[in-house]
């Protein structure tokens, strides 16, 4: 039985020429753990919000939308806030309170029902999703992946028929990504609800849903099995980058193949058959002599009586290299490229900036024309309203920048999609012409396509001599363009090689190409590498 | 058995208005003894030998208050001596005395008040009342320090960047206005989103619960039950006047008789009665323990 259906539907955003939906049609069964895909402004998020009337934006509608067989305009106000649960991307702007409890019990305070059954609800919510240990906590407390558990649990409260999530996990490390998204797996299973989610992070989430609706510019592409959905993208590489590393590299390798592999482990029975005794030689890494960043033995805790965040790290960077610094949250990884940006004062050990120690930087010498850090919320780059102003402000030459700028210029910079933000605040901290660029998961919350063109300008920023340290959370991004990785564990730096080695003496901490070429040759990170070995 | 801050916030409440409203409007120097040794009982059987500067400062507040005011008030008829023509009467001191008392005991409960009550528990009062205005306060209790957080985060940010470059005071105001006005934009940005969050879960219905955590129990009955008959006897004797003062011109205090003593004694039972709790419960507790 249909539980959601969409007619013929159009919308255009006042003062827009294009429409952001065009004639799309497709309806939803229920129980289905549909994902929805499709590159940063494809329309995903209009079409989402579209389905739930209280978020509906403004503008020029025509078509029609059903829940149940009933027009969702015509739902009462208390139907449709109970029956379709919405979830968005922003872990910590959806929290409306400030305690645990009273955020789960938020919605149902607002249907008016009985201090009991809110109490029985609330509790019985919180005891599926785990959260008895943090329930009288701060909301402001909480990681982000817990804060985006208590988003999910304080929709499920209410009971809803139909959860619709938009990119909730973008926001999360993988971890805490993996557990959430297993979650949803679970609700789906456990009590059959139905589920409409967008994602970035395909890898995981088209393996578990049970229909893939692609969407381009508006329209809809495909809506299929994930098998059959996956394959009717290879002739647009905007999607196909996003999609799981071993349909990207069977399309690549067999395009007119109708059995398309989604996991590590059907990845790895295509490549059996390319990869026997197939072998590459080791690729030798040569770096600078010279130093750009050294830590010797450094310490460093928030308070007296806290412990230890930074536990003897020995860590050396080299002139023009690009240097991804990988490891769990809370591991100190942030910590360390702010003690190295003298943000936070170290009390034991030393560090140098190109054989310079911090100490004798006066008078903020330390951020002109040599170290510039730039944050994880990119947004705290901008004091401006406008990109151009901010950048004319700060003197970036837009002309010696390693990318086009100009398409962001006339914006507000809270405006921008994730990928975009990054790109503009990247332009404001190029500005001081830092020789050394600290960045701050700088693929947080960016689609597959937007992260190639990262990606690309920090290997040009590399060409022209500056060096770059990354700390990261995205194996892929770090398997593609650095020169070096280190493991973060506990304060302290564990492993630090190039990323052949590294990624191939991982088992968990590693690529899903490594994964699935393990076993026949080490030393394979990446699709592209995978896909020209197995053409040689 | 609970101590105080377990029971319902609504007892809490109570207590404390119990408490500091016969103190304020008591001058009898036995009844503002009682609630002074009341309070700096509870506070340090809550508080153990933390807060050492507090105790320091309550004394140095007492003092001054005891000294100040025969400097300014020359009534009394019993001179101690003559200050720069001005007579300073023993009256005077004594006054100055008394009602540092009772501010020094006011502040003390005050004091352990304001640990006692967190956020959730004034809630839970307001939602009584307003579900409304229980909602708005929760959410600037969230709000506030996330704002003072992410002023933080963009200073920060601004630092590595070069941004603050004279030591100038004008023009570091000047750039800290910048970061004011940025902080306020992202702040309504935020709201839009929080605003959405709240419509998609129904917050337009109408009618609203207000849902709370702490319910009444036998303990809070009892606890209230004890707490209206040492109030009760207490403001009889008060409103009899047995339990007034007067300073000026002389000291003359009512002659000690069974009603006033009484009152006195039921006002050292009330102060001391969440200390009592707090002894009791851990008594319990040993007990307990030495059983198992």
């Amino acid at each position: 039985m249909e539980i959601l259906t969409v007619e013929n539907l159009n919308f255009i955003y006042p003062l827009c020429q294009e429409p952001a939906i065009q004639e799309i049609s497709f309806s939803i069964q229920k129980g289905e753990f549909i994902v929805l895909c499709g590159a940063t402004g494809c329309g995903k998020s209009t079409l989402l919000r579209m389905c739930k009337p209280e978020l509906t934006p403004n503008g020029q509608k025509s078509g029609e939308i059903f829940l149940n067989h009933k027009k969702i305009s015509e739902l009462s106000p208390e139907e449709s806030a109970v029956k379709i649960g919405y979830v968005m991307q922003n872990p910590e702007q959806q929290i409306v309170t400030d305690k645990v409890w009273h955020e789960l019990a938020y919605g149902l305070e607002n249907l008016h029902l009985s201090q009991e059954s809110i109490a029985r609800r609330v509790a019985e919510m919180a005891s599926y999703f785990g959260i008895g240990a943090w329930y009288e906590k701060s909301t402001a407390e909480l990681s982000g992946g817990q804060k985006q558990l208590l988003n999910l649990a304080s929709v499920m409260v209410m009971q809803p028929e139909i959860l619709i999530l938009d990119e909730p996990t973008a926001q999360l490390d993988p971890i805490a990504a993996s557990d959430f998204l297993s979650v949803i797996r679970k609700l789906n299973q456990d009590f059959g609800l139905t589920v409409f989610l967008t994602e970035h992070r395909l890898e995981e989430a088209i393996p578990l849903c049970d229909r893939l609706m692609i969407m381009q510019s508006g329209r809809l592409l495909n809506f299929d099995t994930p098998r059959k959905a996956v394959s009717s993208v290879k002739d647009h590489a905007d999607l196909l980058c996003a999609m799981p590393a071993a349909a990207r590299i069977s399309l690549n390798l067999q395009p007119e193949s109708d059995f398309c592999p989604l996991t590590v482990r059907e990845g790895k029975n295509l490549l059996e058959k390319y990869m026997q005794k197939k072998k590459i030689p080791d690729k030798k890494y040569q770096h600078s002599e010279k130093k750009a960043l050294e830590m010797k033995e450094v310490y460093f805790r928030y308070e007296r009586h806290s412990p230890d965040i930074l536990q003897g790290v020995n860590l050396t960077v080299y002139e023009n290299e690009i240097f991804c610094i990988l490891g769990e949250n809370g591991s100190g990884k942030s910590t360390c490229l702010k003690a190295a940006a003298n943000l936070l004062k170290i009390y034991s050990g030393e560090i140098k900036i190109f054989d310079k120690k911090l100490k004798y930087y006066k008078n903020n010498m330390l951020y002109q024309n040599c170290l510039a850090l730039l944050p994880q919320d990119v947004r705290t780059v901008f004091l401006r309203n406008t990109v151009r102003k901010e950048l004319e402000e700060a003197g970036t030459k837009l002309a010696l920048l390693p990318f086009d700028a100009e398409k962001l210029l006339d914006h507000h910079p809270y405006d921008l999609s994730g990928g975009e933000q990054q790109l503009a605040a990247l332009a404001r901290v190029l500005a001081s012409e830092p020789k050394l660029l600290l960045l701050d998961e700088p693929t947080k919350g960016i689609d597959a396509c937007s992260k190639q063109k990262i990606i690309q300008v920090l290997r040009n920023l590399k060409k022209s001599g500056m060096t770059i340290i990354a700390v990261t959370h995205d194996v892929e991004f770090a398997a593609e363009c650095a020169d070096r990785c280190a493991m973060f564990f506990r304060g302290r730096v564990m492993a630090c090689e190039t990323p052949e080695h590294f990624f191939s003496e991982n088992s968990f901490y590693t690529t899903s190409v490594s994964r699935m070429t393990r076993d026949f040759c080490k030393n394979i990170v990446t699709t592209e590498e995978a896909v020209r070995l197995c053409r040689n | 058995m609970q101590t105080l801050e377990e029971l319902h916030p609504m007892t809490i409440l109570l207590y404390f208005l119990a408490v500091t409203g016969i103190t304020m409007f008591s001058m009898h120097p036995a009844v503002l003894g009682c609630s002074l040794f009341g309070a700096v009982l509870y506070f340090i059987v809550r508080n153990g030998r933390k807060h050492f500067k507090r105790h320091i400062f309550s004394g140095i507040l007492f003092l001054m208050l005891t000294l100040i005011n025969p400097l300014v008030s020359h009534n009394g008829v019993t001179v101690l001596f003559v200050l720069n023509d001005n007579p300073i009467t023993l009256e005077a001191l004594l006054y100055g005395a008394d009602s540092a008392l009772m501010i020094t005991a006011v502040l003390y409960w005050i004091g352990s008040f304001s640990q006692i009550m967190t956020s959730e528990k004034i809630l839970c009062i307001f939602g009584k009342f307003s579900p409304k205005i229980a909602l708005m306060l929760s959410m600037t209790l969230r709000f506030v320090p996330l704002l003072n957080r992410q002023s933080k985060n963009i200073s920060d940010t601004q630092k590595a960047l070069g941004y603050y470059q004279s030591d100038n005071i004008i023009d570091s105001i000047r750039e800290k206005a910048k970061i004011f006005d940025i902080v306020i934009t992202w702040a309504l940005e935020n709201g839009i989103i929080t605003a959405e969050s709240m419509d998609a879960r129904g917050a337009n219905l109408g009618r609203r619960t207000s849902f709370s955590i702490h319910h009444i129990r036998k303990e809070d009955v009892f606890f209230i039950i004890i707490l209206a008959l040492l109030t009760g006897i207490t403001v009889s004797v008060l409103l009899l006047h047995m339990l007034s003062a007067e300073f000026y011109p002389s000291v003359s205090l009512p002659e000690y008789r069974i009603e006033n003593l009484t009152g006195i004694l039921t006002f050292l039972g009330l102060a001391l009665m969440p200390s009592i709790l707090q002894a009791e419960v851990s008594l319990k507790w040993k007990y307990l323990q030495s059983k198992i």
